[in-house]
């Protein structure tokens, strides 16, 4: 048995150095919620309104919520499987904070509400671990002159929760692959890139905004503001899908080849129409050799590909939810919530593959003590939030 | 690798680069180390340039046991030629240890002055508040000062959510 160690004899300014490598909004929380003195050591995360070319930047955050460990076991039984609720929420301004927030599906915009009053209507967090997977941006229009057009997703640099208003960079991609810029004090977004480029998705992965093409092409803008290439296509002799998209799993950086089925690869298909997927491939940047491995089994890890982020979580330990999988909604059509199984390569809706679903929903009954209210009438609910 | 400097090199001699330093522990262990690796420690470095004769340095504040390996880190990170990627997985696996030899590495790095075992260190502990509820980290830690009663308040507020 290790004896024990006496924490409390580090020197306060120790403290301060290990509270200020905290990089989420949810930790950095959590220790000014420990005692005094640490709470006197880091000021707390202020949120701040971003206004950016003719509208805002607004935020939700992808969180995952588990159970805290109940009091030391036996170590000779095995550990209880762990569980988890995937979920994201935003704060609500118009209602003067207070720590109010609306809850949304993980992957889109559809927020979830429950009218029947069996949820709870305040969740003290302290009582959960929560672990910040993804903080999402997205833009809201306000007037019509100085945004570029339909923006399809943002990012911010830097990453909150340090994030500095008048230092931040926001770097969108509008329309149908255009990339443009904004910084504070400009009056106008700027575009980036080559026109004649169709982006696909982008990233802030390392302190760094990462683009890739519809090539597979994964390229880092410059402080210059510079397109430089990091990588080769991922498809050499062009027999890739229709439409990638950049997520990080592990500290490594991947691309999921997305292909649409049959009918929404034929030509005259309009720009807003519905594009299902039949089919993905993932690959991940080998950056030592420049190169990408194709991934065929993601192991315990489960990616998640929404409208305004993507992102991983790993499933390991966890209590008949699955991992080797891909979350996605359909293209155009984000109430769509889909799960392809890498195993069997299938594709289904995500509320109709309990395994898959069930980190989604329903809330656990660790959270709402009343959930056998959702699991009984899952069908009106399911079908709002997870079609 | 560069080659060492010729007789005729015009610019002041730097330390010779195998130069080797002697720390004695506060156990009277004694343990040899490169110059250029005792120099990542301020402390160290500071003490050389004042005692330039001796090559014996007592660290009187840290144990045989864990000045070892405080010598076996600065001298893995004073080599040449070594990646970061590597350097990283070394790193990983050097603070891969129970709780008593990380708060020691710790103290040492604060004491010698390293800011990169600091540094390392200093991420570890923060690794493993990640994620934990406010209770799991006071138990974690063993900290038994609380907030006050107007703090709690605020506490109370800034960890919950309220749902329409």
């Amino acid at each position: 048995m290790e004896k024990p160690v006496s924490w409390s004899k580090l020197p306060t300014e120790l403290w301060s150095m290990i509270g200020k490598k905290l990089d989420t909004h949810m930790d950095v929380c959590r220790f000014r919620s420990v005692c005094s003195s640490w709470r006197s050591l880091i000021p707390p995360v202020s949120e701040f309104e971003l206004r950016a070319g003719g509208g805002f930047i607004g935020q939700r955050t992808v969180c995952l919520l588990e159970p805290p460990p109940t009091s030391p076991r036996d170590s000779r039984c095995p550990p209880s499987p762990r569980e988890g609720w995937l979920i994201k929420i935003a704060e609500k301004e118009d209602l003067g904070g207070g720590g109010r927030v609306q809850l949304f599906n993980p992957l889109s915009k559809r927020p979830i509400s429950f009218k029947g009053g069996t949820f709870p209507k305040v969740l003290c967090t302290m009582d959960y671990r929560v672990t910040e997977i993804c903080v999402e941006r997205h833009f809201i229009e306000e007037d019509e002159v100085g945004y570029p057009g339909r923006v399809r997703k943002v990012i911010t640099l830097p990453d909150p929760p340090r994030a500095v208003r008048e230092e931040t960079l926001v770097v969108g991609i509008f329309g149908e692959g255009k990339l443009t810029w904004w910084k504070h004090g400009d009056e106008v977004w700027h575009r980036l890139g080559d026109p004649n480029c169709r982006y696909d998705d982008l990233i802030a992965y390392k302190g760094q905004c990462y683009v890739v093409d519809r090539f597979g092409i994964v390229s880092w803008i410059d402080p210059s503001f510079k397109i430089v290439q990091f990588s080769p296509p991922v498809c050499g002799d062009g027999s890739g899908g229709d439409r990638k998209h950049l997520v990080e799993s592990g500290g490594d950086l991947y691309t999921v080849d997305r292909y649409f089925d049959e009918e929404s690869r034929f030509s005259g298909i309009q720009a807003g129409d519905v594009r299902e997927a039949a089919g993905f491939k993932v690959y991940r940047l080998n950056q030592e050799w420049g190169k990408w491995d194709e991934i065929r089994n993601l192991g315990d890890v489960a990616l998640f590909l929404g409208d305004y982020s993507c992102f991983s979580v790993s499933v390991k330990g966890f209590g008949g939810c699955k991992g080797n999988c891909i979350y996605f909604t359909e293209i155009n059509a984000w109430w769509k919530v889909r799960v392809l199984n890498m195993e069997d390569r299938s594709i289904k809706r995500a509320s109709h593959s309990p395994d898959h679903l069930r980190i989604l929903w329903p809330p656990p009954a660790w959270v709402a003590p009343d959930a056998d209210g959702f699991a009984l009438s899952p069908a009106h609910l399911r079908s709002r939030c997870f079609s | 690798m560069s080659s060492p400097p010729s007789a005729s090199a015009s610019s002041s001699p730097p330390p010779c680069p195998k130069k080797m330093i002697t720390l004695r522990s506060s156990d009277g262990a004694t343990f040899e180390i490169e110059e250029t690796a005792a120099l990542q420690s301020k402390t160290l470095e500071n003490m050389i340039h004042e005692n330039c004769a001796s090559t014996l340095i007592p660290v009187p504040n840290i144990t045989g046991e864990v000045l070892a390996r405080v010598v076996e880190f600065c001298s893995k990170h004073a080599e040449a030629g070594v990646d970061d990627e590597s350097l990283g997985a070394w790193d990983e696996e050097f603070v891969a240890v129970d709780h008593t030899t990380l708060f020691d590495y710790i103290r040492a790095a604060n004491f010698l002055e390293i800011p990169t075992l600091l540094d390392l260190g200093c991420q570890t502990v923060a690794d493993m508040i990640k994620g934990k509820t406010p209770d799991e980290i006071k138990k974690t830690f063993k900290i038994t000062t609380a907030c006050t009663p107007e703090e709690e308040e605020e506490v109370r507020g800034e960890n919950q959510w309220a749902f329409e």
